[in-house]
């Protein structure tokens, strides 16, 4: 892998070498994921020695798990990328392929790495090289105020991290993880307590959990599309894991708020994320929405693992990691599908907003027809991926809610319906996406040239559309390989009680539904053709619009589909709206009339405004410092120079 | 096999079942109305009829009348009807339901039209709404079960006692949800066709002759299924014994009755209002959790 860096670094003019070696790369990390997982134990190798310090990288289930999730948006957005890259220009494009791989393999690296520096390190690297790749386009405004607002809240989370592996060193843990996971849960719950907050806004700053939410939507639009799926697939993955390390490798059983406190801000996240999503118009942007929404289901299923452990029920605890877990692997499929293939329809059309889409399924039938197979997954319909996680995370949740204590109870419930209610949501805000922007008729994007996407662009979203409904179909595989690193990361060994196991993956019960919905599948295509024959006399005529012609603005948009929902969740959306009549000289008569709806961030707006206020005027007061006069400066040295003398004097 | 016959069973007698729903209320308005069989005759009709499709429609709107009956057949399949060994899970209707209803709304927007438009952004918030509504009505069985499979389901509703507080607060709320979930009034109006109320109408609107039939069909078959759910779950007795069927059959036609008999009491909600009535379902069924895990049954 590193050589594959360096060769990138030293020619960045022959494209076909880098796309190679970006897909041996991919390759590479997928094998080391999946021989890892296969591997006998967790065996941490030496790499590099500084001095007495040793930099230490290894392997083990839990991380081989998430290199192989890397490694297959790696191969996917890889192959995409060898065409997707070539409408930006020369300069761009050498950053791209500069970049790309240094980001993915910083990604691979924090997953391996096995003490504190190394993994403060590589994070470092994984944050500045996406960095670079969001300001691909710095000439634009947006794109650079995305870039700084996304450098302040991920310098935010490495800072809390640090803080989190600082408090370790200085309990006597050294950087090793090792150490930790034998050191740390003997420590005081309090400072347990600590360690974990630290780690919720360290990880999940870069997670983009609720409400350190606010640079993700504006952060993941503006980059290259097959970087976005990079960056929603995976990267927000990779603080997953340093999530799942830390909660459940390092920190030991605790007390049971923590596991509320994962349950509520899952809770939150979601549906914040999926109640935004809905009301936006720009594809990318509505995706980056729906990855808050799906990391706040992962953290809705660590939760209930937590709680499972909390409780002592070994069963559940590992039921429900293999859910989040599952559901990393899924989200990772789904969303970099959907961002490969709205980075299709971008390239083809200049645009990604639903209201001047509209009409590509006739033209682009295939890209079409994998956006619409990924929404069904990521909505959570059968019998797709994404519908198999969240069966696992509803059923561990309302496993939780039997014969439990009230606050646990009522935890589990909230927790339910909330996915419920998310799940329900997020299917208006997909029928919206997919119906608005592929189907009906056509608005005005790029009128007349628009074409299918090349072969290398379809390749990977089709690939990771089969791969969604496979793992749909025979969701047993992943539920066992989750339950088994669930199981090798409990460090207290839970006595196994062979209670009867009431929770089981999807088609599993008895006289295997599976089959039924095959066979429903099957009597419908059987009924399809049938049908067809007999009425050999199908007709195409123009849709009923009154007796008159359907106008393209008859046809719903966007806005107007999501209207009624502004309208029920309008205390949490705050919606705002004018209504200007331009050249009234006859109050009925208007010569133009402007509209304009918005909503209003709450979190952005009460929270976060504020501390920029804050920041800017404690700034301004800072400034005056910064005089220009020389005499001044000469004053702060002697200053400086009296105020060392008498400290170090005494 | 036992849940092929009884999906088989069910499609035969889900026009049955409208047709008894609809002579009640025929009977309750003054009016003779149409026979109870009238249903078959009306799906025969556009079995034989040619279909049309608007211009610009894709294979979206061709798939979805497949997709829809499928959906519903599984989750149809799902029920312990007539013995529990068969049963499924809970949740699996739950996610079928959800399939069905996407596909429509997508075949909507497929269409082109603002009257699809609209029935499609409808349906889709109602839906979104529904789902933890209908979740929720499972929740005071499922809870005390400590599991999702339909038999454990069953017998938590069998060790209650048969006037309990709890068997009613979630009937009740079961009840509200089978109203809004079969689009019945007060939500929404299944003989209309004025843009200003219908919802699942103005969905379909595009569609014909076969696909038209298959639609209809399904959306009967979601309703007998939905009927079939609450009677299982709430009225749990008989199921097993040597008139099984004539007690399932007397509680489906006592349920269907009712479903008419509510129609005809009550007058179209404003749309906007249905979540709140939602609400109230929402309450009765976590106050029926909340009694339980206090220990009242």
């Amino acid at each position: 892998m590193v050589a594959s860096l360096l060769a990138l670094w030293d020619r960045p003019g022959t494209r076909a070498a880098n796309h190679y070696l970006e897909i041996f790369q991919s390759l590479l990390t997928l094998a080391l994921g999946v021989l890892g997982l296969l591997g006998p134990a967790a065996n941490v190798a030496i790499a590099t020695i500084w001095g007495s310090w040793t930099l230490q990288v290894g392997i083990d289930p839990l991380s081989s798990f998430f290199l192989a999730v890397l490694g297959i948006v790696q191969l996917a957005t890889a192959v995409y990328g060898t065409r997707y890259t070539l409408h930006y220009t020369r300069g761009q494009q050498v950053l791209i392929r500069t970049l790309v791989p240094q980001f993915t393999m910083s990604m691979a690296l924090v997953l391996v790495a096995r003490d504190a520096i190394t993994f403060l390190i590589a994070w470092e690297l994984m944050s500045l090289t996406s960095f670079g790749l969001v300001v691909v386009e710095h000439h634009r405004g947006e794109v650079r105020k995305a870039g700084f607002l996304y450098l302040v809240a991920t310098h935010t989370g490495a800072l809390a991290l640090m803080g989190l592996f600082a408090a370790l060193a200085a309990h006597g843990l050294g950087t090793g993880f090792q150490s930790y996971a034998h050191g740390v849960p003997l420590l005081g719950t309090g400072l347990r307590s600590l360690l974990l907050l630290a780690g919720l806004v360290g990880f999940g700053s870069k997670a983009a959990i609720v409400p350190f939410h606010v640079w993700l939507p504006r952060a993941h639009p503006v980059a290259p599309s097959h970087v976005s799926a990079l960056m929603s697939g995976v990267m927000i993955k990779v603080a997953i894991y340093g999530l799942v390390r830390l909660v459940f490798g390092w920190l030991g059983v605790g007390p049971l708020w923590w596991a509320m406190l994962l349950i509520a801000v899952g809770v939150t996240s979601s549906l914040v994320g999926v109640l935004y999503a809905l009301m936006e118009h720009g594809l990318k942007k509505l995706l980056a929405y729906h990855s808050i929404e799906n990391v706040g289901i992962i953290v809705l299923g660590l939760g209930a693992a937590a709680l499972g452990r909390s409780l002592g029920d070994p069963i559940l605890y590992e039921f429900a990691l293999a859910a989040a877990l599952f559901h990393v692997l899924n989200h990772a499929i789904f969303k970099s599908g959907l961002f490969l293939t709205v980075g299709s329809v971008r390239a083809a059309t200049g645009t990604d907003d639903l209201e001047r889409l509209g009409g590509l399924a006739r033209i682009m039938p295939w890209t079409t027809g994998a956006f619409v197979v990924l929404s069904m997954a990521i909505v959570g319909l059968p019998p797709f991926n994404g519908f198999a996680s969240e069966w696992m995370t509803l059923q561990s949740l309302l496993r939780l809610a039997h014969g439990a204590a009230p606050a646990v109870m009522a935890a589990a419930v909230v927790g339910a319906l909330g996915l419920a209610l998310t799940g329900g949501l997020a299917g208006a805000c997909f029928v919206k996406a997919a119906g608005v922007g592929f189907l009906g008729p056509r608005r005005t994007a790029g009128a007349g040239a628009v074409r299918e996407a090349a072969w290398p662009m379809l390749a990977g979203p089709l690939a990771l559309s089969a791969l969604s409904l496979g793992l749909g179909l025979v969701p047993g595989v992943l539920g066992s390989l989750g339950m088994r690193i669930a199981a090798g990361l409990a460090q207290v060994r839970l006595g196994r009680t062979p209670s009867a196991l009431a929770l089981s993956v999807p088609w599993t019960r008895p006289d295997r539904p599976l089959y039924l919905l095959l066979g429903a599948a099957a009597g419908a295509l059987v009924l399809m053709f049938a049908l067809r024959r007999g009425t050999r006399t199908q007709a195409v005529r123009p849709p009923w619009a009154c007796g008159g012609e359907v106008a393209v603005a008859n046809a719903y948009t966007a806005t107007s589909f999501s209207k009624s929902i502004r309208q029920i969740f309008a205390t949490f959306y705050r919606p705002q709206r004018s209504l200007v009549r331009v050249g009234t000289t006859l109050p009925y008569l208007p010569a133009d009339v402007r509209y304009e709806s918005a909503v209003r961030h709450v979190i952005d707006q009460h929270l976060y405004l504020p501390v920029q206020r804050g920041a800017l005027r404690s700034a301004r007061f800072l400034r005056r410092l910064q005089s220009g006069s020389l005499r001044q400066y000469i004053g702060y040295l002697l200053f400086t120079l009296l105020l060392a003398l008498v400290t170090v004097g005494r | 096999m036992g849940s092929v016959l009884q999906v088989t069973l069910l499609l035969a007698l889900a026009p049955l079942a409208q047709g008894v729903t609809q002579s009640v209320k025929a009977r309750l308005q003054g009016r003779r109305g149409p026979l109870p069989w009238q249903p078959y005759a009306v799906a025969l009709k556009l079995l034989r009829r040619q279909a049309v499709w608007p211009q610009g429609s894709t294979a979206v709107m061709r798939a979805a009348p497949f997709v829809h009956l499928a959906a519903i057949a599984v989750a149809a399949a799902s029920l312990p009807l007539f013995s529990a060994a068969g049963a499924s899970e809970i949740l699996l209707p739950l996610f079928a339901l959800a399939l069905a209803r996407f596909a429509l709304g997508l075949a909507a927007l497929d269409t082109g039209t603002p009257f699809a438009g609209l029935g499609s952004s409808r349906e889709m918030t109602i839906g979104a709404v529904v789902e933890p509504v209908l979740l929720a009505s499972l929740l005071p069985w499922a809870v005390v079960a400590g599991s999702t499979a339909w038999p454990a389901l069953v017998q938590a509703s069998l060790g209650m006692g048969v006037f309990s507080v709890v068997r009613l607060a979630a009937f009740a709320a079961a009840f509200l949800v089978l109203v809004a979930e079969t689009g019945r009034l007060p939500v929404d109006n299944p003989d209309t066709h004025l843009e200003l109320t219908m919802i699942h109408e103005a969905m379909v609107l595009e569609y014909s002759g076969p696909p038209l039939a298959l639609i209809l069909w399904g959306t009967w078959l979601k309703q007998i299924f939905l009927v079939a759910l609450v009677a299982v779950l709430v009225f749990p007795w008989g199921l097993a014994g040597p008139y099984g069927l004539l007690w399932t059959a007397g509680k489906w036609l006592l349920l269907l009755a009712a479903l008419g008999v509510s129609e005809s009491l009550t007058a179209k909600m404003r749309y906007l209002r249905v979540p709140a009535y939602l609400a109230t379902s929402l309450a009765l069924s976590l106050s029926a959790l909340a009694l339980q895990a206090a220990g009242v049954h």
